[in-house]
């Protein structure tokens, strides 16, 4: 997005003289015109909306474009819900989405469900690379010595944060889910400060809001936005005394813990459910 | 006097009478019926054609492959044991063969042509010797027809190092461009520019710049080479035998070639006139002539009736009459570089190092035809005669090296090769890069181009199955998905709308412009209710599961988590047979190996829910999903 609005800069400035021809409202121009002197390539009014209106409130209308915000949590506490919120948004809006899945723990049929559109969807299995290294060590053609540069013996995170670099230089996708929560019952998984300044700088290049999925807070200074989500409260129900229970889904709670862009401390909370339309009127 | 004793007449004759005899060899198509009538009128629409010459071709193709050697005395051998070079050759025969062909730095040193290895060895320190390799020469070859065809569609191949193309227009089409450096070096230097007819570049000098660029791209591959450009391919490729980038205006063929020395025509290489060459050159030395301009003064049916057909070919060369046209070939469908090891290798390691090197010279190829690889084709010779064919498909094409090499290796690693390989030969496929126009009140989206190049990268970083849009397949599982190629479809702009008066404005909610405004009623959009995904665990966790009397989950235990079930829902079942879980019902074969599974949701005292999974078969459970 940083090309685009930097290209409408340059056209204004150079073509000023004939003011009477062009037809960018005054407003706009102000607006790209701040951008460009300022040299700040993001702006605090892009904003992702998450369609959740509670959230969308404490977070000035969404997560900025152009920065990173982490969502963090323990496993179950809804942060997938939320990003494949974030991610059905982007893509119904016609937008490009990536989700760079450490686990392989991407299910398109409930982002589907979501509301997102899986072909918007780059799905890039970053736990792959890990998984070749150890097929290979396993397999008896490990007699043929691999080469020690290949991409393949990468494991860990490095394959993640390499992935996210090239989607976010490719340009042109609104949205980049980095999900840094691990297999079950595995380690949690963190960035290094450097990767994290790594990251921010190549999404503000980009123009493109990123989302860390991680158990903790992990960017540091870097995330421009940290959303915990707090603990959950899974809703069981029953149609009728001795029926068999069904599962509804359960009650979130979120609090920005950091918000460089906004105010923090708020805290927010909504229901997410395994079949919304079936939903009561209220919460 | 020569003359006397050659022929009762004088040599030197018009050509005019040479032409009407018919006699003599008639004259190549193309060719004008008087050469001074030729340079008397400019105004005859000449072919202009320029040939890209590479002095010692076998050597330079060698250099090119191994750079490291450009540095080097080197000399190459003809050795009888192929393509294995001298490691199959045992170093006493090595010692006694000869030395085919001499680098120039060897040639300084005291080597020449025909020494014996041993001797060149004495004579220069440091003497690098390799077999002749046909696969290296072949590569080069099909290099400098890439060079010719990224000018040119008219292009032919001749000898060894020798492509000529036609330049015919070009020099309008590049006319622009010159006048444009010409305007900006004269800005740079505080002159005003101008473009009077005066000061318009005239053709010989943006011929020369042609030819200069032309140099440039050879370069680009690898090797030195030489152009000329004149009206005949003999005049070019005499030009480009004087080194440099020259070019000979049309009508001035005859002053070129004038004070050229007798050598340039290589007459003793025997080209076309086998051991007659030799005996040519130093009959025409007995008689004095040194040089072309008195080689065309001679009686041309005299010297036909003396020397033979070979001669007057040479004299209507001389004389810049011979023109032989240019005989185009279809340009190649593939990009191919081959190499022939010395030793086998047999790690990924050093294979990898030799095919970066050769991936960056095809990269290099397609760049100048404007194309980007789409398929590779890896062919590997192996020890013991044997063959290892491979495909290497890309997800996107791409002309990014390190992609295409991180690839091969992927594909080298899952399937390694039976035997150490001994000749390696990387065959691409072009494809042409996409394009697209993007559009400005659309969202963005990334452009085909980076896009593909982005894809490859990822695919040789994860592996073709890590990256593409995964979706739900058509099972009854309820994890099973699979993976297809990410292409996104455009994003469409709204049709504007109409406002009250009628007039169409572009007011677009999906626009980065429109942005900020709807973001600013989240309250108006949004919701408090949203889909609860699915975190899916692949492959399915084992876990011990304690249940109760009616059969639910009462106590869940794995390896790194466990606890008290707090709620629970379920179970659901699902059985099926293999073919209705592959295929989605749509083949009811009988029999098949099938699946029975009672699937529950569970609450967990930590907070989390879970699906678990009880194989009904084994009696096994797993963690198949978290809730999140």
């Amino acid at each position: 997005m940083a090309a685009f609005p930097t290209a409408l800069v340059e056209t204004v400035t150079q073509s000023s003289a004939a003011a009477s021809h062009r037809t960018l409202t005054d407003r706009q121009i102000a607006e790209f015109s701040e951008v460009f002197r300022g040299r700040e390539l993001t702006r605090k009014d892009r904003r992702l909306s998450s369609g959740i209106a509670a959230l969308d409130a404490i977070l000035n209308g969404g997560i900025v474009r152009g920065r990173v915000s982490e969502i963090v949590g323990r496993p179950g506490f809804g942060r997938t819900s939320l990003a494949a919120s974030f991610a059905a948004i982007a893509t119904r809006r016609g937008e490009v989405a990536a989700w760079i899945d450490s686990a392989g723990a991407f299910d398109p049929r409930s982002i589907a469900a979501a509301g997102a559109d899986l072909s918007r969807i780059l799905w890039v299995g970053a736990d792959t690379a890990g998984r070749r290294a150890r097929d290979l060590a396993e397999s008896p053609a490990a007699a043929f010595a691999p080469a020690r540069s290949s991409a393949s013996v990468k494991a860990g995170i490095k394959p993640m944060l390499l992935a996210a670099e090239m989607v976010l230089d490719a340009g042109g996708f609104g949205l980049v889910v980095i999900d840094l929560v691990f297999d079950i019952g595995g380690p949690a998984r963190t960035l290094a400060l450097s990767a994290a300044l790594r990251l921010a700088r190549a999404a503000e290049r980009s123009g493109a809001a990123v989302i860390v999925l991680a158990e903790r807070r992990t960017c540091g200074t870097f995330a421009a936005l940290s959303l915990v989500l707090g603990r959950i409260r899974p809703c069981f129900s029953r149609t009728a005394p001795g029926a068999p229970a069904l599962f509804d889904g359960v009650r979130v709670e979120a609090y920005v813990a950091r918000n460089k862009l906004g105010g923090s401390g708020q805290a927010a909370v909504w229901r997410a459910l395994v079949d919304p339309t079936s939903a009561p009127a209220s919460p | 006097m020569i003359e006397r004793r050659i022929s009762p007449k004088p040599l030197i004759a018009g050509a005019a009478e040479v032409a009407r005899d018919p006699l003599l060899p008639p004259l190549h198509h193309g060719s004008h019926a008087s050469a001074n009538a030729s340079a008397a009128s400019p105004q005859i629409a000449c072919t202009r054609i320029a040939c890209i010459l590479v002095a010692d071709f076998p050597l330079a193709a060698a250099t090119r492959q191994s750079p490291e050697l450009s540095d080097r005395p080197l000399v190459l051998i003809e050795s009888a044991a192929g393509r294995r070079g001298l490691t199959g050759v045992a170093n006493a025969a090595v010692a006694n063969m000869e030395c085919r062909f001499v680098s120039a730095h060897a040639r300084a040193m005291g080597v020449r042509t025909g020494m014996t290895v041993a001797r060149a060895r004495a004579a220069a320190a440091g003497l690098a010797v390799m077999n002749r390799s046909p696969a290296a020469e072949a590569s080069a070859a099909e290099a400098l027809v890439d060079v010719a065809l990224s000018f040119s569609p008219l292009v032919e191949a001749g000898a060894d190092g020798e492509v000529y193309l036609d330049l015919g227009g070009l020099a309008r089409l590049h006319q622009r461009r010159h006048a444009n450096s010409h305007r900006e070096g004269a800005a740079g230097a505080g002159t005003s520019a101008s473009s009077s007819p005066a000061e318009r570049p005239d053709t010989e000098m943006i011929e020369t710049g042609l030819a200069q660029e032309v140099l440039g791209r050879v370069a680009r591959l690898g090797m030195e080479a030489a152009v000329g450009v004149a009206s005949s391919k003999e005049v070019a490729l005499l030009a480009a035998r004087c080194g440099g980038a020259r070019a000979i205006a049309a009508g001035r063929e005859r002053e070129f070639l004038n004070w050229l020395p007798l050598d340039l025509l290589r007459l003793d290489d025997g080209a076309g006139g086998g051991g007659d060459g030799a005996s040519l050159e130093q009959t025409l030395a007995r008689w004095g002539i040194r040089r072309l301009g008195e080689l065309a003064r001679l009686d041309i049916r005299a010297v036909g009736s003396r020397l033979g057909a070979r001669a007057v070919e040479l004299m209507r060369i001389a004389r810049g009459e011979c023109r032989t046209p240019l005989i185009a070939r279809r340009a190649a469908e593939n990009f191919a570089e081959a190499v022939e090891l010395e030793w086998g290798v047999d790690n990924l390691e050093a294979m990898g190092f030799v095919m970066r090197a050769m991936l960056e010279r095809v990269v290099e190829r397609l760049k100048l035809r404007g194309m980007a690889a789409g398929e590779i084709a890896l062919a590997l010779e192996l020890d013991g005669r044997r063959r290892d064919l491979r495909r290497v498909a890309l997800p996107a094409p791409t002309n990014e090296a390190r992609t295409l090499l991180a690839l091969i290796l992927l594909n080298l690693e899952a399937a390694p090769p039976a035997a150490a390989v001994e000749a390696i030969r990387i065959t691409v496929e072009p494809r042409a890069p996409r394009a697209a126009q993007a559009d400005m009140f659309a969202p963005p989206c990334p452009a085909p181009e980076r896009l593909h190049v982005m894809l490859a990268r990822l695919a040789a970083l994860c592996g073709p199955d890590g990256v593409g849009t995964l979706r739900p397949r058509n099972s009854h599982l309820p994890g099973a998905v699979e993976l297809g190629p990410f292409a996104p479809r455009p994003a469409l702009a709204p049709a504007p709308a109409r406002s009250r008066n009628g007039t169409a404005t572009l007011r677009n909610e999906t626009s980065a412009l429109a942005d900020r405004d709807a973001v600013k009623r989240p309250a108006a959009t949004g919701a408090t209710v949203t889909q609860l995904a699915v975190r899916a665990v692949r492959p399915p966790h084992r876990v011990e599961v304690l249940c109760a009397r009616g059969g639910a989950p009462e106590f869940v235990r794995g390896a790194d988590f466990g606890g008290r079930v707090v709620s629970c829902a379920g179970p659901w079942r699902i059985a099926a047979a293999q073919s209705h879980i592959d295929n989605g019902g749509s083949d009811n074969r009988q029999g098949a190996p099938g699946t029975a599974r009672d699937y529950y949701d569970v609450a967990l005292e930590d907070g989390g829910v879970y699906r678990l999974l009880c194989d009904l078969r084994s009696g096994e459970w797993y963690v198949d999903g978290i809730y999140d």
